[in-house]
């Protein structure tokens, strides 16, 4: 049997919100160690890994390891019904058909449950190998979504090139070209207001700004995003969920196709 | 001509003067009868474009042939007689046969090409003029083929004409010809030809364009029959043209440019230049290659919402390319010159009074069509066959202005006329419809003025 | 009036420097055209004669040039500099007039700003701006505003008149050849369904409207053994058997066969019913023009019918062995059957007069049918039971429109299950899956009998530990339109210029499955 319950039900909610527009349907792999997302979107051009600590919630058991296929809109839709202060708990039984999700209201007085049909969906989970990447950007969350949003007025994709002097995020189309530098943070009052890059090697890659604005999609969950680039390699968008895990988008760069 | 008989009566340097007590009189516009005849080219609410175009041959050589073949026996006699193609054997002797041309021409643009370039084999070459020294001809009727050599100029010919050819069958399944013979005009209709000298003028590619350069010729020419310019009795004169007809090519093309010409700015010139002269006479305003109408022939005629000032006139006629009226009794008709265009990138025909005597010998406008020629798909019937005898062809947007008097076999004559591009030659057309003399009229606005003369191009 | 214009011009070209045109003096002081040239002309004389040489002149002349031999001559009308006058007026066989065009103070490079400076007066006057000229012509006049109106009317867009269509001689066919079929996804799917969840009364009141009409039915529908599939019942499809006695789906079916993999998830077209359905039916009624009105019977029940290469797996299989339409000793078993059967399915056989009368009696049983559960309605007949059971037939089922709008599309799945003998059969059906994963309706395409334990798939589907449906390439299509859809439309129609050489890679190029 598989319990979990976590009192900051707002951040399953935000957990959701941010993967429900990339994806129709993932699995949740429930272990001892915790909860677990894997899926690529649609297109194949992208992968989301949530990571929710087991310490991270306030009760957590897993007799079994059991992988719970999901509609995510539909659990987008049952989580709708949480308030933002609901303690959420989520339940299933060993090889479960059905997944029930409980939600208390803080002071106890109201409490829904929901059951929900799962899904079998195919396994395809991705090894994501260690890297090491040759450039490691953390800034605002919501300075990263506005710029995101700002570019994709000006093109279809973004491109990213990080140098020594800082950051570039640029973009052009027919209106014309867009430009935003961003440089390391000196200082600043509030530590996730700062913007740091740790550079290894100037990278510049190119993404798409559609799937870029779906990451941001992830913004409310924490003030801070990281972005790791590496050459022709997936970038990494990474957002930690309040205390309790992380949630990382990882998107293939755009490839000159010169060389076909 | 126009303004022959007004330099006797008062001095050229009349208005070099002081003003005068009173005020000048307006002379008054003189009027013609006028009828427009281009329904047939006219395609509102019927536009049925899934239909196959062998339909449009099939209708062309079925009103051609009677004509065709009533021409042939008269021209060579009852000595030789008509046979179908498949009635041909070698043995059958000298004859003549009825069909449509059909030109093999490496260089012309095909489909199947275009696919095979999608497959990447060989690529087309983009040609200018689709003429080779390899082209065929075969004449085709409705059921067979056959190729023609022997005494024909191929590159003369081209695809979509109804000819009757005499020879006879030769070796390896080719007709030798040795003689062709055409549909040729219709006989004229008698009609009451005004009896005073009366002028239509024919303008084409004015080209508007958002370069300012060009455009005091086109001011000119508009006060000029506006009667702005000139003293009273040369107004006088300008006040026998009873009608302008604008053949094409009113808007530029935006070759060459990096920015697009913006055509609504365009046009709202136009409708501004339109309403200058419609309020003075009665216009005509037809379709060209770069306006914005339907591209296939036949071009309907420019939307009337196109020009809200102008509109308001009633001298302001939309009409078709191509265009045919009867104007004080003469029959005029006409096209933007896309015809002629085309029949310079399939043939030789490249000077336009060359292509336009063609045209008349053939008896169609527009033959390439829609071999080359974009063409709405008709189903029954070919409006391009010229039904009635045109005693002025012309075809707008030419290069130079040209003229000639064309006689046909019949000893009837048609006045065949290649009207400049305004905006690069400053020259528009004056005909006289009881006379049928051609005169050009120009503008010029150049400091370096050396009296360019509009045929000056034709002699280099 | 008469004086003041000459201090109006002096101010003009003097002071404000502007290039006075006769058109523009015409127009502003409100003077026949001709009068403004003199005036032009009288403005400049009087201007020499007090020693003011600044004033720079141009004259239009007119005149004939001489064509050359055998050309006509040309009407040359010239805008030329004072400068100019006497050698272009020499170079004219006759001058027919010259006056002044224009009067300024500046020396003009360029003759085309004598075009500029009168542009804005004119397109002032422009509605009367033939009002001082020396023409007039009084056929051009206004039109009035009824006038105008009915043009308008009149040239307003006319859809193009419809040509007249043959009568289309291509008769929808119902297939003979089975085995033209293979056993791709390609089969007529009943895509019939979203008709259905237009409310059950709906669904009754076209069944009974579509009791008088003639159709053919050329479906066969198997069912599917409901015990076979414990795992495939869900809540849904118990709701829906309670809903399948309603299902009438409604509406002529098309000819055509859609592909399993095609990305339309309405399920508003009903796709014809398998087209085996016809060998075993009288010839006749093949020539007949065949609309067809599916039924749902049950979801679950329900199947496509299979191709001839199924034939042979299913009389070894004993499950829901597909009828085979081309033996015709069955055919009478499966005309009763279908018949039964087609009580539900809404046949409308327009050939065969016992036929009909047969269907129409069905038809009329049926109509009897209150919308429950069938078990307990049809007639006692062998065939009802079987239907319940497992009917051989295999009613196409109709796939449903989900609440959320998304149809359910046929996916491959595998289905694993025990037969009567104790074998383990995996089969591979198409199912009716919505977006939530439900697996309503089966379709047997291949059956394969094993004795291993669930998980050996015969189908393509790869390390399923379960037997599961296998994500098909549809529904990630029929996902990516849901998704798109959030998302700004606008955006896909945006060109990145510096970028439009990238190809976006996949992101299966980095990582590879565990």
């Amino acid at each position: 049997m598989f319990e979990a319950r976590l009192v900051q039900g707002n951040l399953l909610k935000k957990v959701l919100d941010a993967i429900k527009d990339l994806l129709n349907e993932a699995s949740w792999d429930c272990a001892d160690s915790g909860i677990q997302l894997q899926a690529m979107d649609n297109s194949h051009v992208s992968l989301v890994s949530v990571n929710l600590r087991a310490e991270g919630f306030d009760k957590y058991r897993c007799d079994r390891n059991i992988i719970m296929g999901m509609d995510l809109t539909s659990m987008s839709k049952i989580l709708k019904c949480a308030a933002n202060d609901d303690i959420i708990t989520m339940k299933a039984q060993d090889n479960p058909d059905n997944v029930t999700f409980m939600f208390e209201s803080p002071s106890q007085e109201k409490v829904s449950d929901y059951e929900m049909k799962l899904m079998n969906l195919d396994q395809e989970h991705l090894g994501i190998p260690e890297t090491d990447y040759a450039c490691v950007i953390k800034m605002p969350s919501g300075e990263f979504a506005r710029i995101c949003r700002d570019l994709s007025q000006f093109g279809e994709s973004i491109v990213i090139a990080c140098t020594k002097e800082g950051v570039r995020f640029s973009a052009a189309g027919d209106i014309g070209t867009a430009n935003i530098k961003l440089a390391q943070t000196s200082s600043v009052d509030k530590e996730e207001d700062a913007v740091i890059i740790d550079m290894q090697e100037p990278v510049t890659l190119t993404f798409a700004c559609r799937y870029l604005n779906m990451f941001t999609k992830a913004t409310p969950l924490s003030p801070q995003v990281s972005l790791s680039m590496s050459p022709e390699v997936p970038l990494v968008v990474e957002y930690a969920i309040g205390e309790i895990g992380q949630i990382q988008y990882f998107l293939a760069p755009k490839i000159d196709d010169q060389d076909n | 001509m126009i303004l022959e008989g007004v330099t006797g009566k008062m001095k050229c340097d009349e208005l070099l003067s002081d003003p005068q007590e009173g005020i000048p009189g307006q002379a008054e516009r003189d009027d013609v009868s006028y009828e427009n005849q281009s329904q047939k080219y006219t395609l509102w609410g019927n536009k049925d474009v899934t239909r196959q175009y062998y339909k449009m041959y099939a209708a062309r050589l079925e009103k051609t042939r009677p004509l065709v073949e009533a021409r042939a026996a008269s021209k060579w006699g009852s000595s030789v007689s008509l046979k179908r193609l498949h009635e041909l054997a070698e043995d059958a002797g000298r004859c003549y046969i009825v069909g449509t041309l059909f030109k093999r021409q490496e260089l012309k643009p095909s489909i199947l090409k275009e696919i095979s370039e999608e497959h990447q084999l060989m690529p087309q070459p983009v040609a200018e003029k689709y003429v080779s020294k390899e082209d065929e001809v075969i004449l085709e009727d409705e059921v067979q083929r056959i190729q023609l050599v022997g005494n024909i100029d191929i590159s003369r010919q081209v695809t979509g004409v109804v000819c009757a050819a005499l020879g006879k069958e030769g070796e390896g399944g080719k007709f030798e010809v040795e003689d062709l013979c055409f549909a040729g005009l219709p006989d004229p209709i008698k009609r009451e030809v005004v009896e005073e000298d009366r002028f239509v003028l024919l303008v084409s590619g004015l080209e508007l364009s958002v370069c300012v350069d060009g455009l005091l010729p086109l001011d000119l020419m508009i006060d000029y029959i506006s009667g702005q310019l000139g003293h009273s009795d040369e107004q006088a004169a300008v006040a026998k043209i009873c009608r302008v007809i604008i053949a094409g090519n009113s808007v530029s093309c935006a070759k060459g440019d990096k920015e697009k010409p913006d055509k609504v700015k365009l046009v709202k010139e136009l409708d501004d230049v339109l309403s200058q002269i419609a309020s003075t006479c009665p216009v005509d305003v037809m379709p060209g290659e770069f306006d914005p109408a339907n591209h296939v022939m036949p071009q309907q005629p420019l939307h009337r919402c196109m020009f809200p000032k102008a509109g308001r006139y009633s001298t302001l006629h939309s009409v078709t390319n191509p265009y045919e009226c009867v104007v004080g009794g003469r029959t005029i008709l006409g096209t933007s010159g896309q015809n002629v265009q085309d029949l310079a990138r399939c043939s030789t025909l490249e000077d336009p009074l060359d292509a336009l005597s063609s045209v008349c010998e053939w008896g169609h406008l527009a033959p390439t069509a829609p071999d080359t020629l974009p063409s709405y798909p008709y189903d029954g019937v070919e409006p391009f066959i010229i039904d009635t005898f045109p005693d002025i062809l012309f075809a707008g947007n030419q290069e130079t202005f040209s003229t000639k008097v064309l006689e046909m076999s019949e000893g009837h004559k048609t006045t065949l006329v290649s009207v400049p591009r305004f905006v690069s030659t400053g020259c528009c057309v004056l005909v006289n419809l009881r006379s049928l003399q051609v005169q050009p009229l120009c503008f010029s606005a150049s400091l370096s003025d050396s009296c360019v003369s509009p045929n000056s191009e034709a002699e280099k | 009036m008469d004086s003041m214009y000459l201090d109006n011009l002096d101010e003009s070209v003097n002071d404000e420097r502007k290039i006075v045109t006769y058109k523009w003096l015409s127009l502003t002081v409100g003077v026949h055209t001709n009068v403004a040239k003199q005036m032009l002309y009288q403005f400049v004389q009087k201007q020499r004669r007090k020693d003011c040489h600044d004033l720079t002149v141009t004259y239009i002349v007119s005149g004939v040039v001489a064509g050359q031999a055998g050309q006509p001559d040309t009407v040359k009308v010239a805008v030329v500099p004072e400068d100019a006058l006497a050698a272009v007026k020499s170079e004219m066989k006759e001058v027919v007039s010259v006056h002044v065009y224009s009067v300024q103070r500046v020396r003009l490079n360029d003759l085309s700003l004598l075009y500029s400076s009168h542009y804005d007066t004119v397109k002032e006057h422009i509605n009367d701006i033939n009002k001082y000229s020396g023409i007039k012509c009084t056929s051009a006049g206004l039109r009035s505003s009824a006038d105008l109106e009915k043009l308008k009317k009149g040239s307003a867009y006319q859809p193009p008149v419809e040509p007249p269509r043959p009568e289309s001689k291509y008769k929808p066919q119902v297939k003979k050849e089975p085995l033209a079929q293979d056993n791709k996804p390609v089969q007529s799917v009943n895509k019939v369904g979203s008709k259905t969840s237009g409310g059950k009364n709906n669904q009754i009141a076209s069944m009974f409207a579509q009791q008088a009409k003639k159709v053919v039915k050329k479906e066969k529908s198997e069912d599917k053994d409901e015990s076979a599939k414990p795992k495939e019942e869900t809540k849904s499809q118990a709701k829906n058997k309670r809903d399948i006695s309603s299902f009438l789906s409604k509406g002529p079916s098309t000819k055509k066969q859609q592909p399993v993999k095609e990305t339309k998830v309405e399920s508003a077209s009903s796709c014809p019913k398998k087209t085996n359905a016809s060998p075993r039916k009288s010839p006749a009624r093949d020539s007949v023009k065949e609309d067809i009105i599916e039924v749902e019977v049950e979801e679950k029940e329900v199947k496509m019918q299979v191709d001839s290469p199924v034939k042979k797996q299913q009389k070894q299989s004993k499950i829901k062995a597909k009828k085979t339409n081309q033996t015709n000793k069955r055919k009478k078993e499966a005309e009763d059957e279908s018949k039964t059967k087609r009580k539900r399915i809404m046949q409308l056989s327009d050939s065969e007069s016992s036929d009909d009368e047969e269907e129409d009696a069905e038809a009329a049983k049926w109509a009897a049918l209150s919308p429950t559960p069938p078990a307990s309605s049809p007639p006692a007949t062998l065939d009802t039971a079987r239907i319940e059971s497992d009917s051989e037939e295999e009613i196409p089922p109709t796939p449903q429109e989900d609440k959320n709008g998304r149809a359910r599309k046929r996916k491959l799945v595998n289905k694993t299950f025990t037969d009567e003998d104790g074998y383990l059969v995996t089969k591979k059906e198409y199912e009716y899956v919505d977006d939530s994963g439900e697996e309503d309706a089966a379709d047997t395409t291949t059956t394969t009998t094993t004795s291993e334990s669930p998980g050996v798939s015969q189908s393509s589907s790869t390390s399923a530990t379960k037997t599961s449906p296998k994500k098909t390439p549809v529904s990630p299509q029929k996902k990516t339109k849901d998704s798109p859809k959030k998302k700004t439309g606008a955006k896909s129609s945006k060109k990145s210029h510096a970028q439009d050489t990238k190809k976006q890679s996949k992101i299966m190029s980095f990582f590879s499955k565990k």
